[in-house]
């Protein structure tokens, strides 16, 4: 399991890209809805503009989750040459947790800030994406395993993630909104943490099989 | 004793051919049923059911909005149960179900989503409304269409029917989890419950046309994913001898 | 008959409009999930049909192939 961990974080500091552009895209799409609707900022629209912006990120960074292992082949190596397949995919989505989902849980609350909410919420923004990125990159991993052989996969990845991303989006926001009002925000805490259970339950089998299938149609 | 006889039954069920001469009376049956059980459902319920107190006839398009929802949930699980069992028996017949499924189920959450909507004009004043039944049934739509896009862009058959099952089944096991939360999110975002979201208890007279309502659309439903299934059967086994004796015994009528 | 005449019937007390568009289109929809699946089924007993006539013909099975639309 080490072994896979360094192996994977040397190849994450080789594609630096990778790290970057989802958070330049974060900003950038940050910007452009201060830019377009400035009445937002401070609103109560901004917890969950904020989270949308993070879901589509996401989906951006999926797009080249298995891509680059996948085309040089190393991808199969690594399946059939894993002894248990299941911790070599697990360590993959946790990298990316680490490289995308992970950064955004840190930089949300900057991005709140910018997006006028209030410093004490601070905290309750970086629970939610603490709670609530690992799903993303779990269920996201489930699309990405099975469009990585499409050459336009970025709209089929689109549409079969984001309806899995919808619960928590929902749970996300809504945390946010009751730190806002002072409500207790522990009913989306279970909620988060329950769907990213389930998520971690199912998504590494399922990428499995998704990724089988890819190599497959190679 | 009856464990050997369900083995040999779940085998046989794998079998394209033994399903396909199976099927032969029971697309007639659900045909002819889903044709009887829907005028006489819709006949019952424009005509004789009585209005409803508060929206007035409006109310009689759940007669066939309700049945729409039901069955493109219970199509699209449908769809998820099938592509577990062929994934785990590895039964081919599974994707041919899948494949009859789709198209029927696109059509059908559409459906609902258009009878709810003018269902909705009248009755709460607007064409659409942001609640827990119009996002999940919205959800559902993207979920089709998510497998629907998905089979097109694999040519390979026997790939396409596995990504499809997987898939599917990711779906079935998110559609509790998100219409749970999206019920959650509705009761804070909607302050004002519609009369849809809780049901006060409906006399005899306004519930069982939609009892036959709900049958005749199963009904319906079997009758054309059996179809479906029964060509794309034909299509796979095109070169196979029981389906030239098949066509010869069925020109010779 | 809950109505009072046919006149009533079809106007649905005002609502007339909305019931039976959401009828209309319901039934539109079914027929044509129907006619749909019932028109592949045609085509491809159709097909069979024809490869079956050109073996009782007698033509080698490598030329089924040309005749298929």
């Amino acid at each position: 399991m080490s072994r896979l961990l360094r192996r994977e974080w040397q190849v994450a500091l080789r594609a630096k890209g990778a790290i970057i552009n989802p958070v330049a895209f974060l900003l950038l799409s940050t910007m452009l809805f201060v830019i377009a609707a400035p009445d937002t900022v401070g609103s109560d629209a901004a917890a969950g503009i904020l989270w949308t912006l993070v879901l589509l990120t996401q989906l951006l960074a999926l797009d080249g989750m298995y891509r680059r292992d996948f085309d040089s082949g190393v991808l199969e190596q690594t399946l059939v040459g894993a002894q248990v397949p299941f911790v070599a995919v697990l360590t993959r989505i946790f990298m990316q947790w680490l490289s995308t989902g992970f950064i955004m849980t840190m930089l949300a609350p900057a991005l709140g800030m910018l997006l006028g909410m209030p410093i004490a919420l601070a905290p309750a923004i970086a629970l939610a994406m603490l709670l609530g990125t690992p799903a993303l990159s779990l269920l996201g991993s489930i699309g990405a395993s099975v469009t990585v052989g499409f050459s336009r996969g970025g709209v089929i990845l689109a549409l079969l993630v984001l309806p899995l991303f919808l619960p928590t989006l929902i749970f996300g926001a809504g945390l946010v909104a009751a730190a806002e009002t002072g409500s207790s925000i522990m009913p989306q805490v279970y909620a988060l943490s329950l769907i990213s259970l389930i998520a971690l339950a199912i998504a590494p089998f399922a990428t499995l099989a998704g990724l089988k299938i890819s190599i497959e149609m190679q | 004793m009856l464990s050997v006889s369900l083995k040999r039954l779940w085998h046989k069920l794998g079998s394209p051919r033994w399903f396909f001469a199976l099927t032969e009376t029971w697309v007639k049956a659900a045909g002819w049923a889903a044709l009887v059980l829907l005028i006489w459902g819709s006949a019952w319920g424009l005509g004789f059911a009585p209005a409803d107190y508060q929206q007035g006839n409006s109310f009689r398009i759940m007669y066939v909005h309700v049945p729409a929802a039901m069955l493109a949930q219970s199509l699209y699980i449908g769809m998820g149960v099938a592509g577990f069992i062929g994934l785990v028996w590895r039964m081919k017949l599974t994707d041919v179900a899948i494949s009859a499924c789709l198209p029927l189920g696109m059509a059908i959450t559409a459906l609902a989503l258009f009878s709810g909507s003018v269902w909705g004009r009248p009755t709460w004043g607007s064409w659409w409304e942001w609640d827990g039944r119009t996002v999940s049934t919205l959800v559902l739509f993207f979920l089709y269409v998510g497998i629907y896009a998905l089979r097109e862009a694999i040519a390979d058959q026997d790939l396409r029917g596995r990504a499809s099952a997987l898939v599917a089944m990711v779906g079935t096991v998110n559609i509790p989890i998100i219409k749970y939360s999206v019920e959650w999110w509705n009761t804070l975002h909607q302050p004002a419950s519609f009369g849809l979201t809780q049901k006060p208890a409906m006399p005899s007279e306004m519930w069982l046309p939609l009892l036959v309502m709900v049958l005749g659309f199963y009904a319906f439903a079997a009758f054309v994913v059996l179809v479906r299934m029964r060509t794309e059967i034909l299509n796979r086994e095109m070169g196979a001898r029981w389906v030239s004796d098949w066509i010869q015994a069925r020109s010779g009528r | 008959m809950y109505f009072d005449s046919f006149a009533e019937f079809l106007q649905m007390g005002k609502h007339g409009f909305y019931v039976w568009t959401a009828y209309g289109v319901t039934a539109l929809v079914l027929v044509m999930c129907w006619l749909s699946a019932r028109g592949s089924f045609l085509k491809t007993t159709q097909r069979l049909q024809q490869q079956a006539d050109l073996v009782q013909r007698g033509v080698p099975s490598a030329q089924h192939t040309e005749n298929r639309k």
